[in-house]
């Protein structure tokens, strides 16, 4: 018995090394390739990406299909330079009508909204993903339902473009497609509220909101979003929602509340002010911490008292809030804050010193948002 | 190939017996090895790909603004940080994200840290209630910043690392928790990607980003300006070059096969009530990074929960390394004391139905291959070396596999070092690249034998006394850029 090798196995071996060596080679060829060639892409990719936006600011016919042209006979990454200027451009006061019209004519002119609409049907995740997220921008329009459909997509990355899409496109159809997406759960909840909390989706959710057998869950996120919309048009269902039996509901329509009480009528606003006034003795906590958010929006409520009591609320974020909000209403606030700073009760005076002592350092506090 | 060796003595072929069998094992080890390194570092490579092609779709900017977006708290834990904690915090409010708070924890440093964070800051003391209850030593004072409302400073007792990230996970306000060590600094779109990941898919529980070095790079008012590798620093740059191979060849695949095991504790995003859950960080072991990350593991699979542990190669955070050879000695024996300890600790969990893949490959993998492997390849290097003496072997047989060996751990390094490049391209210029792949040719002369001595060494030193905090000497990013950019 001997440790040795034979003369096969030694070979083999030494070829392995020959093998591994020239690869290592090779691989050295291949970093020095790459860093020329992407030294050289991203020169190329940085012209394409002007001679773009040259083409569109110039409004000349010629020279928009010409680059629609070349985007077309491109592929990836003229697409991903589409998607760069797409966001460079993407503010509203650029793209005039009429840009916006000969973009569109441009891209069906050359072929290239035809290619995007078939990569829609791509068995490549990239070349979905780049149609999906090339949609809902001014320079191609497309049906919100088309896009609808990848909110369901095996990507996440994919499914995530096809709700900024959506929300894009900012329109009743679109607001309606998200909707349709919320209620398929096929995304994170919050993903699809942040897109939805617009003036242009109020209506579709307040559809949505009385739909028949629409359950609670999906009430609540609409409540959510419309919170965020801050819209008048907002009140009246969430007053209804604010009185309903279900606590979630309530949480919510306190939250709808509180960012549209500005935008609410004289009266509806008393009434937001007696809906809020009772739901500070909710029997769910954060119905009563959003409430506290509601009065802390009406100015010179008198609701002191209560404020005072909810300092020492059985729950956290009430007694928060209710500090934030005496606080907020300046030296009456403040006076209240010191007397419970000293109160036997230990958490609410605890509280009441936190929020003094976060005045004293942010004169700004309150608008900080700290 | 034959040998001439000839034993008449029993005790002789006895020990002949024992070093070829030896040999074979070794061999039969290090193919196993050589062929799942390189396995980990396709899976990686296929990672990076569809991750830079999928790139371009991730609106990570809305990550960053949106309301809905889920908050961060970050932790900087601190023990005589003086040199680099204003410049760490200052790199973190840079980042290109919303709503976050960094807390900053001072664990009863006995040099400037506080006083420097007050200076910089105008610190004045508040009270603020802690939101959960995990057990530290006690806290003197709560600080928050009039310059800036995102700051919030912990300065409490000594207690040691896990101490302090678990006051300062008592005092998060976000379900966000990331520990970032005091002696680094993040990219300003790090945090948005992270959270991405969160947002992305709801079963994540923690993720962890990629470290890279950051000596040789300027930095200026917390931010990397120019990066670069260092002169004249063999030992920086191959822990640049150890760094790229470890994350993107190793953590990589891991991730992708869903059986990450550890997020570097110098950058990491941990859902909070999960840290909670799980007990926080654990003050008594050498790594607390490591021992979290299974121990969460396992708290989820125990109450039947989803468990998405990830890693992501593009948010980055920058660390300064080790340059002097007692230092990195010091760390590379305490991280391999940590991992021998977390995977003892932890034992229970291997072989179990209900741990999946991480029980029945990921720790074999690592109890095989990451902790016994220095002890494998020294015994082994003695082994071969007797077998030489004793004429058992031919000289050019071992040579041809000295070679193989070689060959291949460059072979491996250069593979990252492309996907690095094709991927990522941190380092603009040619020089860095050149300095690379010296390194990586480098390093296979010398100084991989002895990190096998030193991480041996550690395995009979599990026992032994353990610092509270890594003893790294640190000689600040802005001044040893300054000295970096002197002429010679």
């Amino acid at each position: 018995m001997n440790l040795h090798l034979t003369t096969g196995d030694a070979q083999l071996i030494f070829t392995l090394v020959i093998v591994l060596s020239v690869l290592s080679i090779v691989l050295i060829g291949a970093v020095i390739g790459f860093k020329i060639n992407r030294d050289n892409l991203e020169k190329k990719s940085a012209a394409m990406q002007v001679r773009v936006l040259d083409a569109w600011e110039s409004g000349d016919n010629q020279q928009m299909r010409a680059v629609a042209l070349e985007i077309l006979h491109g592929g990836v990454r003229e697409q991903s330079d589409l998607t760069s200027v797409c966001n460079r451009t993407a503010g509203a006061a650029w793209w005039t009508p009429e840009r916006m019209a000969a973009v569109q004519q441009s891209f069906i002119d050359a072929g290239l909204a035809e290619q995007l609409r078939r990569q829609l049907d791509s068995g490549s995740h990239i070349r979905r993903g780049l149609s999906v997220y090339i949609a809902g921008f001014p320079c191609w329009q497309i049906d919100p339902l088309l896009v609808e459909r990848f909110t369901q997509d095996s990507e996440p990355t994919v499914r995530l473009a096809a709700v900024g899409a959506l929300e894009r496109m900012a329109s009743a159809e679109s607001a309606e497609a998200l909707i349709h997406a919320l209620e398929q759960n096929h995304l994170p909840r919050a993903r699809i509220i942040e897109r939805l909390g617009h003036d242009w989706a109020v209506e579709p959710m307040l559809r949505a909101m009385t739909k028949p057998g629409q359950i609670w869950e999906i009430r609540c996120d609409l409540l959510r979003a419309l919170a965020f919309a801050a819209d008048a048009r907002a009140v009246e269902c969430a007053l209804d929602a604010a009185a309903g039996p279900n606590k979630y509901e309530r949480m919510q329509a306190m939250r709808v509340l509180a960012s549209a009480f500005a935008k609410a009528t004289p009266e509806q606003q008393q009434r937001i002010e007696a809906v809020a006034i009772k739901a500070t003795e909710d029997e769910h906590p954060n119905v009563r911490s959003n409430a506290v958010e509601v009065l802390r929006q009406i100015p010179g409520a008198a609701e002191y008292d209560r404020l005072e009591a909810l300092v020492a609320d059985a729950d956290w974020f009430v007694r928060r809030g209710a500090a934030r909000a005496l606080g907020a209403l300046g030296e009456a606030g403040w006076k209240r804050l010191e007397r419970i700073a000293d109160s036997p009760d230990r958490f609410a005076a605890q509280r009441a010193r936190e929020e003094l002592a976060m005045h004293a350092v942010f004169p700004n506090y309150q608008q900080a948002g700290a | 190939m034959m040998g001439t060796g000839v034993f008449d003595n029993n005790g002789l072929e006895w020990l002949q017996t024992l070093v070829i069998a030896y040999n074979k094992f070794l061999m039969y080890y290090l193919g196993v090895m050589l062929f799942l390194a390189g396995l980990l570092v396709i899976v990686g490579w296929i990672s990076v790909n569809h991750y830079v092609r999928m790139r371009p779709l991730r609106d990570y900017r809305h990550v960053g603004t949106s309301e809905l977006s889920m908050p961060v708290s970050i932790l900087v834990p601190g023990f005589n940080e003086e040199l680099n904690i204003v410049e760490s915090v200052r790199s973190l409010l840079a980042t290109q994200f919303s709503q976050m708070e960094v807390i900053v924890i001072n664990d009863g440093s006995t040099d400037k840290t506080l006083q420097v964070l007050q200076d910089a800051f105008k610190l004045v003391a508040v009270e603020r209630a802690p939101r959960s209850g995990l057990a530290t030593m006690p806290v003197r004072h709560v600080y928050a910043s009039p310059v800036d409302p995102r700051i919030v400073v912990v300065d409490k007792e000594n207690g040691g690392k896990a101490d302090a990230l678990n006051a300062g996970i008592n005092y998060a306000q976000y379900p966000l928790v990331s520990a970032i060590d005091a002696d680094t600094m993040l990219d300003p779109g790090a945090l948005a990607r992270l959270v991405w990941e969160f947002q992305s898919h709801s079963d994540t529980v923690a993720t962890g980003g990629i470290v890279r070095i950051a000596n040789g790079s300027t930095v200026k008012d917390g931010r990397l300006v120019s990066i670069a590798t260092p002169h004249r620093q063999f030992l920086a740059n191959v822990q640049i070059v150890e760094y790229l191979r470890a994350f993107l060849g190793g953590r990589l695949g891991w991730s992708r096969m869903g059986m990450l095991l550890i997020i570097s504790g110098a950058f990491g995003l941990f859902r909070r009530d999960v840290l909670v859950n799980a007990g926080g960080y654990n003050g008594d072991t050498i790594t607390e990074d490591a021992e979290l990350v299974l121990r969460i593991r396992k708290y989820q699979a125990d109450h039947k929960l989803p468990c998405r542990i990830t890693f992501f190669p593009d948010p980055i955070c920058w660390t300064e390394a080790p340059t002097t050879v007692k230092s990195l000695v010091r760390q590379r024996d305490r991280w391999h004391r940590g991992l021998g300890e977390t995977l003892i600790r932890h034992r229970s969990m291997l072989f179990r139905k209900k741990f999946g893949r991480i029980g029945w490959v990921a720790l074999p993998y690592f109890w095989a291959f990451e902790f016994l492997e220095p002890l494998i390849t020294v015994t082994g290097m003695i082994v071969t070396t007797l077998a030489l003496m004793f004429g058992f072997g031919s000289m050019p047989v071992y040579l041809l596999m000295l070679t193989f060996a070689f060959a291949y751990g460059f072979f491996i390094s250069m593979a990252i070092i492309l996907l690095e490049e094709r991927a990522f391209r941190r380092y603009p210029n040619w020089r860095d690249l050149r300095r690379m792949t010296v390194t990586a040719f480098l390093e296979n002369f010398g100084f991989r034998q002895w990190q096998a001595f030193v991480r041996m060494r550690a395995i009979f030193r599990i026992r032994s006394e353990r610092k509270q905090w890594g003893e790294q000497k640190r000689v600040g990013f802005t001044r040893a850029q300054h000295v970096e950019e002197l002429p010679a």
